[in-house]
Protein backbone atom coordinates (compact mmCIF):
# COMPACT_ATOMS: atom_id res chain seq x y z
CA UNK A 1 0.00 0.00 0.00
CA UNK A 2 1.19 3.51 -0.81
CA UNK A 3 2.92 5.06 2.20
CA UNK A 4 1.06 8.34 1.65
CA UNK A 5 -2.27 6.53 1.66
CA UNK A 6 -1.31 4.66 4.82
CA UNK A 7 0.03 7.76 6.55
CA UNK A 8 -3.17 9.72 5.89
CA UNK A 9 -5.36 6.95 7.28
CA UNK A 10 -3.29 5.80 10.24
CA UNK A 11 -5.15 8.04 12.71
CA UNK A 12 -8.44 6.50 11.62
CA UNK A 13 -7.00 2.99 11.93
CA UNK A 14 -5.88 3.77 15.47
CA UNK A 15 -9.28 5.20 16.40
CA UNK A 16 -11.00 2.15 14.92
CA UNK A 17 -8.93 -0.15 17.13
CA UNK A 18 -9.50 1.98 20.22
CA UNK A 19 -13.22 1.98 19.58
CA UNK A 20 -13.16 -1.64 20.74
CA UNK A 21 -11.49 -0.74 24.00
CA UNK A 22 -8.45 0.94 25.59
CA UNK A 23 -5.07 -0.34 24.45
CA UNK A 24 -1.39 0.49 24.52
CA UNK A 25 0.68 1.08 21.42
CA UNK A 26 1.84 -2.50 20.93
CA UNK A 27 -1.71 -3.86 21.12
CA UNK A 28 -2.94 -1.19 18.71
CA UNK A 29 -0.28 -2.18 16.18
CA UNK A 30 -1.03 -5.88 16.63
CA UNK A 31 -4.79 -5.40 16.15
CA UNK A 32 -4.26 -3.35 13.00
CA UNK A 33 -2.12 -6.16 11.60
CA UNK A 34 -4.70 -8.78 12.59
CA UNK A 35 -7.61 -6.99 10.94
CA UNK A 36 -5.90 -6.24 7.64
CA UNK A 37 -6.07 -9.07 5.11
CA UNK A 38 -2.93 -7.74 3.47
CA UNK A 39 0.21 -6.66 5.31
CA UNK A 40 0.26 -2.90 5.75
CA UNK A 41 3.99 -2.77 6.60
CA UNK A 42 3.27 -0.14 9.22
CA UNK A 43 6.39 0.53 11.30
CA UNK A 44 5.28 0.46 14.90
CA UNK A 45 7.33 3.50 15.86
CA UNK A 46 5.23 5.64 13.54
CA UNK A 47 2.18 5.03 15.71
CA UNK A 48 3.37 7.20 18.57
CA UNK A 49 3.40 10.57 16.81
CA UNK A 50 -0.11 9.67 15.62
CA UNK A 51 -1.21 8.79 19.15
CA UNK A 52 0.23 12.00 20.55
CA UNK A 53 -1.56 13.97 17.84
CA UNK A 54 -4.84 12.25 18.62
CA UNK A 55 -4.32 13.02 22.30
CA UNK A 56 -3.56 16.65 21.53
CA UNK A 57 -6.73 16.93 19.45
CA UNK A 58 -8.79 15.42 22.25
CA UNK A 59 -9.77 12.31 20.31
CA UNK A 60 -8.02 9.97 22.71
CA UNK A 61 -6.96 10.19 26.33
CA UNK A 62 -3.99 8.41 27.80
CA UNK A 63 -2.90 7.22 31.20
CA UNK A 64 0.19 5.49 32.52
CA UNK A 65 -0.22 2.15 34.22
CA UNK A 66 2.40 0.79 36.60
CA UNK A 67 1.68 -2.91 37.25
CA UNK A 68 3.75 -4.45 40.01
CA UNK A 69 6.97 -5.96 38.71
CA UNK A 70 6.29 -4.98 35.10
CA UNK A 71 7.28 -2.17 32.80
CA UNK A 72 5.10 0.94 32.92
CA UNK A 73 2.86 1.26 29.89
CA UNK A 74 0.78 4.06 28.49
CA UNK A 75 -2.78 3.08 27.68
CA UNK A 76 -4.93 5.05 25.27
CA UNK A 77 -8.72 5.25 25.15
CA UNK A 78 -11.00 6.87 22.59
CA UNK A 79 -13.14 9.83 23.61
CA UNK A 80 -16.61 10.79 22.40
CA UNK A 81 -14.98 13.36 20.15
CA UNK A 82 -12.76 10.59 18.80
CA UNK A 83 -15.77 8.42 18.02
CA UNK A 84 -17.36 11.32 16.16
CA UNK A 85 -14.16 11.92 14.22
CA UNK A 86 -13.93 8.24 13.33
CA UNK A 87 -17.52 8.27 12.08
CA UNK A 88 -16.82 11.38 10.03
CA UNK A 89 -13.65 9.89 8.53
CA UNK A 90 -15.35 6.58 7.77
CA UNK A 91 -18.19 8.33 5.90
CA UNK A 92 -15.69 10.45 4.00
CA UNK A 93 -13.60 7.40 3.11
CA UNK A 94 -16.64 5.55 1.80
CA UNK A 95 -17.60 8.50 -0.40
CA UNK A 96 -14.03 8.85 -1.61
CA UNK A 97 -13.45 5.16 -2.39
CA UNK A 98 -16.83 4.93 -4.13
CA UNK A 99 -15.95 7.91 -6.31
CA UNK A 100 -12.53 6.50 -7.15
CA UNK A 101 -14.07 3.14 -8.00
CA UNK A 102 -16.50 4.88 -10.34
CA UNK A 103 -13.77 6.80 -12.12
CA UNK A 104 -11.55 3.74 -12.40
CA UNK A 105 -14.46 1.62 -13.55
CA UNK A 106 -13.98 -0.86 -10.74
CA UNK A 107 -16.85 -3.32 -10.53
CA UNK A 108 -18.16 -2.43 -14.01
CA UNK A 109 -16.02 -4.92 -15.95
CA UNK A 110 -17.21 -8.52 -16.32
CA UNK A 111 -15.47 -11.07 -14.07
CA UNK B 1 12.09 -6.15 36.39
CA UNK B 2 14.76 -7.44 34.06
CA UNK B 3 17.56 -5.10 33.01
CA UNK B 4 17.18 -3.44 29.63
CA UNK B 5 18.81 -5.29 26.73
CA UNK B 6 21.95 -3.36 25.65
CA UNK B 7 20.81 -3.31 22.01
CA UNK B 8 17.47 -1.85 23.05
CA UNK B 9 19.21 0.63 25.33
CA UNK B 10 21.31 1.84 22.40
CA UNK B 11 18.20 2.12 20.27
CA UNK B 12 16.43 4.16 22.95
CA UNK B 13 19.44 6.48 23.16
CA UNK B 14 19.29 7.04 19.40
CA UNK B 15 15.55 7.62 19.66
CA UNK B 16 15.87 10.16 22.48
CA UNK B 17 18.96 12.08 21.39
CA UNK B 18 17.31 14.27 18.70
CA UNK B 19 14.59 15.14 21.22
CA UNK B 20 16.84 16.27 24.07
CA UNK B 21 16.86 19.91 23.06
CA UNK B 22 13.10 20.01 22.69
CA UNK B 23 11.49 17.86 25.34
CA UNK B 24 11.97 18.32 29.04
CA UNK B 25 13.28 15.51 31.22
CA UNK B 26 9.84 14.11 31.93
CA UNK B 27 8.86 14.13 28.26
CA UNK B 28 12.06 12.30 27.30
CA UNK B 29 11.50 9.76 30.02
CA UNK B 30 7.98 9.04 28.77
CA UNK B 31 9.19 8.62 25.19
CA UNK B 32 11.79 6.09 26.34
CA UNK B 33 9.42 4.21 28.63
CA UNK B 34 6.75 3.90 25.96
CA UNK B 35 9.20 2.69 23.33
CA UNK B 36 10.83 0.29 25.80
CA UNK B 37 7.55 -1.39 26.67
CA UNK B 38 6.65 -1.72 22.99
CA UNK B 39 10.04 -3.12 21.99
CA UNK B 40 10.07 -5.65 24.82
CA UNK B 41 6.56 -6.75 23.83
CA UNK B 42 7.81 -7.30 20.28
CA UNK B 43 10.79 -9.24 21.60
CA UNK B 44 8.47 -11.46 23.64
CA UNK B 45 6.37 -12.10 20.55
CA UNK B 46 9.41 -13.02 18.47
CA UNK B 47 10.71 -15.31 21.24
CA UNK B 48 7.32 -17.07 21.29
CA UNK B 49 7.78 -17.69 17.56
CA UNK B 50 11.01 -19.54 18.28
CA UNK B 51 13.69 -16.88 17.73
CA UNK B 52 16.69 -16.65 20.00
CA UNK B 53 17.11 -13.57 22.19
CA UNK B 54 19.53 -11.71 19.94
CA UNK B 55 17.54 -12.33 16.76
CA UNK B 56 14.30 -11.48 18.56
CA UNK B 57 15.70 -8.10 19.61
CA UNK B 58 16.91 -7.39 16.08
CA UNK B 59 13.53 -8.37 14.64
CA UNK B 60 11.72 -6.21 17.19
CA UNK B 61 13.85 -3.19 16.38
CA UNK B 62 13.34 -3.76 12.65
CA UNK B 63 9.58 -3.89 13.11
CA UNK B 64 9.56 -0.82 15.33
CA UNK B 65 11.45 1.08 12.65
CA UNK B 66 14.36 3.45 12.35
CA UNK B 67 15.05 5.37 15.57
CA UNK B 68 15.85 8.47 13.56
CA UNK B 69 12.57 8.33 11.66
CA UNK B 70 10.60 7.58 14.82
CA UNK B 71 12.13 10.52 16.69
CA UNK B 72 11.67 12.80 13.66
CA UNK B 73 7.98 11.90 13.73
CA UNK B 74 7.76 12.69 17.44
CA UNK B 75 9.59 15.97 16.96
CA UNK B 76 7.35 16.91 14.07
CA UNK B 77 4.27 16.15 16.12
CA UNK B 78 5.65 18.10 19.09
CA UNK B 79 6.22 21.15 16.87
CA UNK B 80 2.74 20.83 15.45
CA UNK B 81 1.38 20.59 18.96
CA UNK B 82 3.19 23.72 20.06
CA UNK B 83 1.85 25.58 17.04
CA UNK B 84 -1.62 24.30 17.77
CA UNK B 85 -1.35 25.52 21.34
CA UNK B 86 -0.19 28.79 19.75
CA UNK B 87 2.54 30.82 21.23
CA UNK B 88 -0.08 33.48 21.94
CA UNK B 89 -1.92 31.18 24.34
CA UNK B 90 1.27 30.16 26.12
CA UNK B 91 2.35 33.78 26.23
CA UNK B 92 -1.03 34.95 27.53
CA UNK B 93 -0.95 32.34 30.28
CA UNK B 94 2.61 33.34 31.23
CA UNK B 95 1.64 37.04 31.32
CA UNK B 96 -1.33 36.52 33.63
CA UNK B 97 0.53 34.20 36.01
CA UNK B 98 3.33 36.75 36.23
CA UNK B 99 0.80 39.54 36.72
CA UNK B 100 -0.81 37.63 39.58
CA UNK B 101 2.38 36.53 41.36
CA UNK B 102 4.20 39.84 41.13
CA UNK B 103 0.97 41.56 42.09
CA UNK B 104 0.92 39.54 45.30
CA UNK B 105 4.55 40.45 45.89
CA UNK B 106 3.81 44.12 45.37
CA UNK B 107 0.69 43.95 47.56
CA UNK B 108 2.56 42.27 50.38
CA UNK B 109 5.29 44.87 50.25
CA UNK B 110 2.75 47.69 50.16
CA UNK B 111 0.97 46.23 53.18
CA UNK B 112 4.19 46.09 55.14
CA UNK B 113 5.05 49.67 54.25
CA UNK B 114 1.57 50.88 55.15
CA UNK B 115 1.86 49.08 58.47
CA UNK B 116 5.15 50.79 59.10
CA UNK B 117 3.86 54.26 58.35
CA UNK B 118 0.30 54.18 59.65
CA UNK B 119 0.82 52.15 62.81
CA UNK B 120 4.47 52.53 63.76
CA UNK B 121 3.74 51.06 67.13
CA UNK B 122 2.37 47.89 65.58
CA UNK B 123 5.20 47.43 63.07
CA UNK B 124 6.86 44.03 63.47
CA UNK B 125 9.61 44.67 60.93
CA UNK B 126 12.03 47.55 60.86
CA UNK B 127 12.16 49.78 57.83
CA UNK B 128 15.38 48.10 56.72
CA UNK B 129 13.78 44.69 56.99
CA UNK B 130 10.81 45.81 54.95
CA UNK B 131 13.16 47.11 52.31
CA UNK B 132 14.91 43.75 52.34
CA UNK B 133 11.59 41.96 51.83
CA UNK B 134 10.48 44.03 48.88
CA UNK B 135 13.94 44.18 47.32
CA UNK B 136 14.72 40.47 47.51
CA UNK B 137 12.27 38.04 49.07
CA UNK B 138 9.03 39.19 47.43
CA UNK B 139 10.28 39.24 43.80
CA UNK B 140 12.23 36.02 44.39
CA UNK B 141 9.14 34.11 45.54
CA UNK B 142 7.00 35.67 42.82
CA UNK B 143 9.63 34.82 40.19
CA UNK B 144 9.87 31.21 41.32
CA UNK B 145 6.08 30.86 41.31
CA UNK B 146 5.89 32.40 37.83
CA UNK B 147 8.79 30.31 36.48
CA UNK B 148 6.96 27.22 37.68
CA UNK B 149 4.01 28.14 35.44
CA UNK B 150 5.70 29.49 32.33
CA UNK B 151 5.68 27.01 29.40
CA UNK B 152 9.26 25.79 29.12
CA UNK B 153 11.01 26.12 25.79
CA UNK B 154 8.76 28.99 24.76
CA UNK B 155 10.89 32.12 24.55
CA UNK B 156 7.99 34.35 23.66
CA UNK B 157 6.06 33.20 26.74
CA UNK B 158 9.12 33.94 28.85
CA UNK B 159 9.29 37.48 27.50
CA UNK B 160 5.58 37.95 28.18
CA UNK B 161 6.21 36.79 31.75
CA UNK B 162 8.66 39.67 32.19
CA UNK B 163 6.16 42.28 31.02
CA UNK B 164 4.32 42.80 34.35
CA UNK B 165 7.67 43.43 36.03
CA UNK B 166 7.83 46.87 34.41
CA UNK B 167 4.62 48.38 35.84
CA UNK B 168 5.07 46.66 39.18
CA UNK B 169 8.61 47.96 39.51
CA UNK B 170 7.32 51.44 38.76
CA UNK B 171 4.57 51.01 41.37
CA UNK B 172 7.05 49.84 44.00
CA UNK B 173 9.12 52.92 43.22
CA UNK B 174 6.12 55.22 43.50
CA UNK B 175 5.10 53.76 46.84
CA UNK B 176 8.56 53.73 48.44
CA UNK B 177 9.91 56.98 46.98
CA UNK B 178 8.78 59.12 49.96
CA UNK B 179 10.73 56.95 52.37
CA UNK B 180 14.01 56.19 50.63
CA UNK B 181 16.85 58.23 49.19
CA UNK B 182 16.84 58.50 45.42
CA UNK B 183 20.10 56.63 44.76
CA UNK B 184 19.14 53.79 47.05
CA UNK B 185 15.67 53.70 45.51
CA UNK B 186 17.08 53.28 42.00
CA UNK B 187 19.32 50.42 43.15
CA UNK B 188 16.48 48.74 44.98
CA UNK B 189 14.15 48.96 42.00
CA UNK B 190 16.79 47.54 39.70
CA UNK B 191 17.34 44.76 42.23
CA UNK B 192 13.60 44.10 42.46
CA UNK B 193 13.29 43.73 38.71
CA UNK B 194 16.52 41.75 38.33
CA UNK B 195 15.74 39.29 41.13
CA UNK B 196 12.24 38.78 39.77
CA UNK B 197 13.41 38.23 36.19
CA UNK B 198 16.30 35.94 37.14
CA UNK B 199 14.18 33.78 39.42
CA UNK B 200 11.65 33.30 36.58
CA UNK B 201 14.39 32.28 34.15
CA UNK B 202 16.25 30.00 36.56
CA UNK B 203 13.08 28.24 37.72
CA UNK B 204 11.90 27.69 34.12
CA UNK B 205 15.36 26.38 33.18
CA UNK B 206 15.45 23.99 36.14
CA UNK B 207 12.02 22.66 35.21
CA UNK B 208 13.14 22.02 31.67
CA UNK B 209 16.40 20.33 32.56
CA UNK B 210 15.42 18.62 35.78
CA UNK B 211 16.88 15.28 36.83
CA UNK B 212 15.21 12.18 35.34
CA UNK B 213 12.97 10.45 37.80
CA UNK B 214 13.93 7.36 39.72
CA UNK B 215 11.84 5.19 37.39
CA UNK B 216 14.12 6.03 34.46
CA UNK B 217 17.23 5.21 36.50
CA UNK B 218 15.62 1.89 37.37
CA UNK B 219 15.39 1.10 33.66
CA UNK B 220 19.16 1.40 33.18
Amino acid sequence: MSSDLLRGNTPALVLAVLREGPAHGYTIAARIDERADQPLHLKHGTLYPVLHGLERDGWVVADWQHPDGERPRKVYAITDAGRAELARHTAEWRRFSRTIDQVLGVGLEPG
Amino acid sequence: MNPVDPQIERYLNRLARPLERTLDARGLEEVRMEALFHLESLVARERSRGLGEEHAVAAAIAEYGSAEIASAGLLDEWCRGRQAMTFARGSSSAFWWSFAHFGIAFGTTLLLIETQTMWPGAAFLSTEEVVGVFAFVAPLLAGVATGWRVPTGNLRALLFAFTPLVPYTALVGAVTAPFIERDLLVNLLLGWAAVGALSVVITAWLRRHGRPSESLKALS
